[in-house]
């Protein structure tokens, strides 16, 4: 896996490779220094295309890669050094604290009295019925919804949402025997929820509780 | 088997404990009643609190309804029951299970602070607490229903009159968002934020002229509008079908049909069904009468709903990351528990303010959908309200 297309080459000429150098034995020391001094960027060293993102921007790369997409192609020989190169910094530049108007205004939810109309809500089917395709680009969400008016009283939706258009879908009710096996798992019951798993399990017209609860 | 036996014992020291129709201070604090051995094991802040040994300054309920509750969810309890002990490894009754897990609902306090108070565990405070909840769900759902005869929603209909007139009223309708703190790297954050940029879950409360829940929709996030709850609510599929709010109809003296209906606030559609102020400037007196007339009405579901957030604190302040899955769940146990003290007429319920400020920093929200026959409905009403309805 590591070595795959340059299999034969060792990790010097690999690192050579990458930096523009002559791999090989012979080289010409002083002819090569004239010689970067002379074009100071090699083809092989810019292959990266700054990216245009207007929302988070990269740091505009100018010199050489970094250390790490270097070591990254030296150990990854088949991989793309353009890829890498455009991973953007993990952590921001500048944090910024998270403020509920900035993410409402990139999400376009309704602020105002009358933005309601512009929210386009779409209520059908379970999740997996025709029309999962549409779902490209939404962000969804689960949620448990009560409704005391119905018989079934408590069940699980996904919420499909992107800008101002919403997409409702019924939770598919997992088979009982599923249900059963995963009850006899440890369940978190911590009332706060802190890093409690997503999966709830619906008890449906079940008498008897499915749930085993066990404190970890 | 030996554990068996042991519970039946603990459970009928707890029925000979129990003073179900004597709640008198005295007998209250008498040697061989679980109060007495109960509050002085609590420690800490609470211990020291004024009128500790009062019940009810405790757990904000009398002790009649304690009791009720205790025999509600007493065989799920004890059938679920693993082994609660507290620090000193005692083995903790169904008694004692109840009112930790109603401390925690009505106090609000975090799990470490009951945990301290009852010498107990935290996990063992978050167990019992969600063991409650799971049991009063199923057995005290019964408890929030929809009127089931016309002879129960005739009364309610007088009591309704009884306020500001309004004839043939059957309820009011009422948001309130249940506030929470979220991870600020959570994806879904955006959803759950309401238009007072927030992070809630919404609560829609249909509630009857005692202050009774009888119908609630929760679970769905706080940037949901009003109008899109109701929307989505099975009441409102049976009311569009004609399976609720059918019953007796009211003719007023020009000969129009009255049907059922009930009251909301400008977040509500204008329906046949559904009454709501009218809106805009420049209205006649007849209008900003009727206004009143609405807006007083209303004011019950408002006084429900803040009451409820008063007395189960737990989901009146914010929670801080709640399990979005469970939230809606304790919302509920919540409101049933609400509906639970008024129908045992506890008088805990006359020293409740009556405040009507629920969703404080919220503005009504404004809803333009209205149909045309509500419209000339709801004109009729108010020139019969003013007594200009010609006959």
């Amino acid at each position: 896996m590591i070595c795959s297309t340059k299999s034969g080459s060792n990790w010097l000429d690999r690192l050579r490779f990458n930096k523009g150098i002559p791999t090989d034995d012979d080289l010409d020391l002083d002819s090569f220094l004239l010689r970067i001094a002379a074009h100071s960027h090699s083809p092989h060293t810019r292959p990266i295309h700054p990216t245009n993102n207007p929302v988070r921007k990269c740091p505009t790369v100018t010199h050489d890669p970094p250390l790490s997409a270097l070591l990254a192609e030296l150990f990854n020989p088949g991989t793309n050094l353009t890829l890498i190169s455009k991973k953007c910094p993990r952590k921001q530049t500048n944090p910024k604290i998270f403020l509920a108007s900035s993410a409402t205004t990139s999400s376009h939810a309704p602020a105002g009295g009358d933005a309601d109309a512009a929210v386009v809500v779409e209520d059908r089917g379970e999740e997996g019925d025709e029309g999962d395709e549409d779902l490209k680009g939404f962000t969804r969400s689960e949620v448990t919804v009560i409704d005391t008016s119905c018989p079934a009283w408590k069940v699980d939706k996904f919420l499909f949402r992107k800008n101002s258009v919403w997409k409702i879908r019924e939770r598919k009710p997992k088979n009982k025997f599923f249900a059963k096996k995963k009850s006899k798992t440890s369940h978190e019951i911590d009332i706060h929820g802190i890093g409690t798993t997503k999966d709830n399990v619906v008890n449906i017209g079940g008498e008897k509780p499915v749930k085993k609860l066990k404190v970890i | 088997m030996g554990s068996i036996r042991g519970v039946k014992k603990r459970k009928k020291n707890d029925n000979k404990d129990d003073f179900i129709a004597t709640p008198l201070y005295s007998q209250l604090h008498h040697p061989f009643d679980w109060w007495y051995h109960f509050s002085k094991r609590i420690t800490g802040p609470l211990a020291r609190s004024k009128d500790i040994e009062k019940f009810e300054s405790v757990f904000k309920i009398s002790r009649k309804t304690f009791n009720y509750i205790c025999s509600l969810v007493e065989k799920d309890m004890l059938a679920r029951s693993s082994n609660c002990v507290d620090l000193n490894g005692k083995r903790l009754s169904l008694n004692d299970q109840v009112a930790i897990a109603l401390r925690r609902l009505s106090s609000g306090e975090s799990l470490s602070t009951i945990g301290d108070s009852f010498r107990m565990n935290q996990s063992t405070v978050s167990q019992i607490t969600w063991r409650f909840v799971e049991v009063m769900e199923e057995r005290g759902l019964c408890h929030l229903s929809w009127p089931s005869t016309e002879t129960e929603m005739e009364k309610i209909k007088s009591k309704f009159e009884n306020i500001r007139g309004l004839p043939n009223c059957c309820g009011t309708v009422d948001i309130t968002h249940i506030m929470m703190t979220l991870p600020t790297v959570d994806p879904e954050s955006s959803v759950w934020l309401d238009r007072e940029k927030n992070c809630s879950m919404v609560l829609q409360a249909i509630v009857d002229s005692d202050l009774r829940f009888r119908d609630i929709v929760t679970g769905w996030p706080g940037s949901v509008s009003d109008d899109h709850v109701l929307r989505s609510s099975t009441f409102f599929k049976l009311t569009e079908e004609g399976k609720r709010l059918n019953w007796g109809k009211k003719i007023l003296p020009n000969g129009t049909m009255l049907r059922e209906y009930i009251v909301g606030d400008t977040g509500f559609p204008l329906l046949p069904w559904l009454v709501t102020p009218y809106e805009g400037e420049g209205l006649s007196n007849v209008q900003v009468e009727f206004n009143k007339r609405v807006a007083a009405t209303q004011m019950v579901a408002k006084r429900a709903l803040a009451r409820l957030k008063e007395m189960w604190k737990i989901i009146g302040g914010v929670m801080w990351k709640p399990d979005k899955h469970k939230l809606p769940r304790i919302i509920l146990v919540c409101c049933i528990l609400h509906n639970i003290v008024i129908h045992l007429e506890d008088d805990v319920q006359d020293d409740m303010p009556l405040c009507c400020h629920h969703d404080s920093g919220y503005q009504n929200q404004t809803c333009e959908y209205a149909d045309n026959t509500a419209y000339t409905v709801r004109d009729k009403l108010s020139l019969y309200l003013s007594g200009k309805l010609s006959t």
